[in-house]
């Protein structure tokens, strides 16, 4: 078992480590032997904790032995997006402007790690700041993808994506302001998933859009993903957006099976121009689904159109709002394209912003009588491609990455990605699976009930 | 939205947000403001009747002071 340690699932690994047949020391070693063996290549990481990790662990271990288990994700590794505040750790966002900031406290996120007893290894690479889908990065270089290292892991959680899928960590927390979850989660052949707004504190992350970030894991399994979202969710008076509401035990319900959901498959707006490996993919990956026992049915999504105006509206000013003293100050220290992205947002009249946060009142009153009213869940490709190389990715690229999965980060409903095939070339293809706002359980259940049936998240990577 | 946005106006509105945009720039900055604007005057259009963005709502006491979430 011990060549194999870093593949093994936080749910297998935690009943191991809870009996004391697997130490968090040599769990943790096994991830730091991946790290130097493979992230010379892959670029996940940008500071990795080694000396922390392993004291950490033996703490871990130690407490263990003294009858203080804390639960699945205790002597665990995992690691965070570089903009999750780590005590004592720069917090660079993968950005020259922010590169000598040093994190004085942890995220709430990264305390309910160590709360839970997840071991910290490190911090990871990014799209700059966030504001980017291809994991492309002049300062710190892309993250490659595992499955072909010429191509991108997407983004802008790209370290988060690279890292899982490879076995170098059992969970990355990434952000998702417009698919930067679900989008490396796809492209990597991982689970991610963006929770509901205001479900997990954005207390101590570098912001890219207040009223659009979301944070979540990215895991191997849609149970590890369950656990982790078990540790992290739920109300931080820290963050003004955070919500109170109940969260659930969400592996109480995880296998109940999709039989008698209504799944919904939009007729217009997801699935234009996918490519075809993509969309036969999801269109097995929906029968699948319907063989298992859930009611499919076409569903027009409402106000599409509008939609990705509006998030642009919402996304750019509220990106330069936070950024402007560094795009005045330093514009050359900041890469071409979140530079680009950065200046529109500063160009938005007063007006267009006020209109999009209309629009979104009225379209989320909409969605929940018009269609979430109707179905359980929507179902779509994650992305329009697979991961493309990495010299011919660029604004065209970023388009066919956010098209699926922006809309619900405008709506705020939780939102998973599961692996469901792979391309001719051998890239993965993600599923998306959308719920009701602080339905998670639902959606987790959803894609259990898919991923157990199928092989796709189980298949590692050709390192 | 029939009224073309110009390098002149690209210039003009990062100018007026306190930036300092180069030449070389102005090209791909005036056509995404177009597409922007374009964008937005859909929105624009939309009958969305009397109704506002959200109500402002303080944030707890225990926040206050805090840069940014």
């Amino acid at each position: 078992m011990a060549a194999d340690l870093h593949w093994l699932s936080i749910a297998e690994a935690a009943p191991l480590i809870q009996r004391r047949e697997l130490s968090p020391v040599d769990l943790v070693d096994a991830c730091l032997g991946r790290v130097e063996a493979l992230d010379g290549r892959l670029n996940a990481f940008i500071t990795v904790l080694a000396d922390e990790a392993r004291t950490a662990a033996l703490g871990a271990a130690d407490e263990i032995a003294s009858g203080r288990y804390r639960g699945p994700l205790h002597g665990v590794p995992v690691a965070l997006k570089d903009i999750f505040a780590v005590a004592g750790t720069p917090m660079t966002a993968a950005a020259l402007i922010y590169g000598d900031v040093v994190a004085e406290e942890d995220s709430a996120a990264t305390g309910r790690l160590r709360e839970a007893g997840a071991i910290i290894l490190g911090t990871l690479n990014l799209h700059e700041i966030a504001l980017g889908a291809t994991g492309i990065n002049p300062h710190t270089g892309p993250a490659r993808n595992p499955w072909n290292t010429g191509h991108i892991t997407g983004g802008s959680s790209s370290g988060a994506g690279a890292g899982v899928a490879a076995g170098l960590f059992f969970a990355g927390m990434g952000t998702d302001t417009g698919g930067s979850i679900r989008i490396p989660a796809a492209l990597c052949g991982v689970t991610g998933i963006k929770p509901t707004f205001g479900r997990v504190s954005r207390r101590g992350l570098l912001p890219l859009s207040w009223s659009l970030d979301h944070a979540g894991p990215l895991t191997r399994t849609v149970e590890d993903a369950a656990l982790v979202m078990q540790a992290i969710a739920g109300h931080d008076a820290g963050d003004p957006a955070s919500s109170r509401a109940d969260v659930p035990d969400y592996g109480a319900t995880l296998a109940d099976g999709v039989r008698g959901l209504r799944l919904g498959v939009p007729d217009r707006y997801f699935g234009e121009g996918v490519d075809a490996d993509v969309e036969a993919a999801f269109r097995e990956a929906v029968r699948q689904l319907q063989n298992l026992g859930a009611e499919i049915t076409e569903f027009t999504p409402p106000h599409t159109d509008e939609m990705p105006g509006a998030i642009a509206a919402i996304m750019l000013p509220e990106a330069f709002a936070f950024h402007q003293a560094a795009v005045r100050e330093r514009p050359d220290d900041i890469g071409e394209d979140v530079r680009y992205r950065l200046e529109l947002g500063a160009a938005y009249p007063a007006a267009e912003y006020i209109q999009a946060l209309r629009f979104r009142e009225m379209l989320v009153e909409t969605w929940r009588q018009d269609v979430f009213s109707r179905i359980d869940l929507v179902a779509t490709a994650t992305t329009m491609v697979a991961a493309r190389p990495i010299d011919k990715s660029d604004l065209s690229t970023t388009f066919s990455l956010i098209r699926h999965t922006n809309p619900f980060n405008l709506l705020g409903t939780p939102a998973i990605s599961v692996p469901c095939g792979f391309t001719g070339d051998g890239l993965p293809i993600g599923l998306q699976l959308a719920g009701r706002w602080f339905d998670e359980a639902t959606v987790l259940r959803a894609a259990h009930a898919y991923e157990s049936t199928t092989d796709w998240h189980s298949r590692p990577p050709p390192l | 939205m029939d009224q073309q946005i110009t390098r002149d106006d690209a210039r003009s509105l990062l100018i007026r947000a306190g930036l300092s945009p180069s030449d070389e720039r102005l090209d791909r900055l005036a056509q995404g403001l177009q597409a922007a604007r374009a964008a937005a005057a859909a929105l624009a259009a939309f009958e969305m009747g009397y109704r506002g963005p959200a109500p402002f709502r303080a944030p707890p006491a225990s926040v206050r002071g805090l840069r940014g979430s």
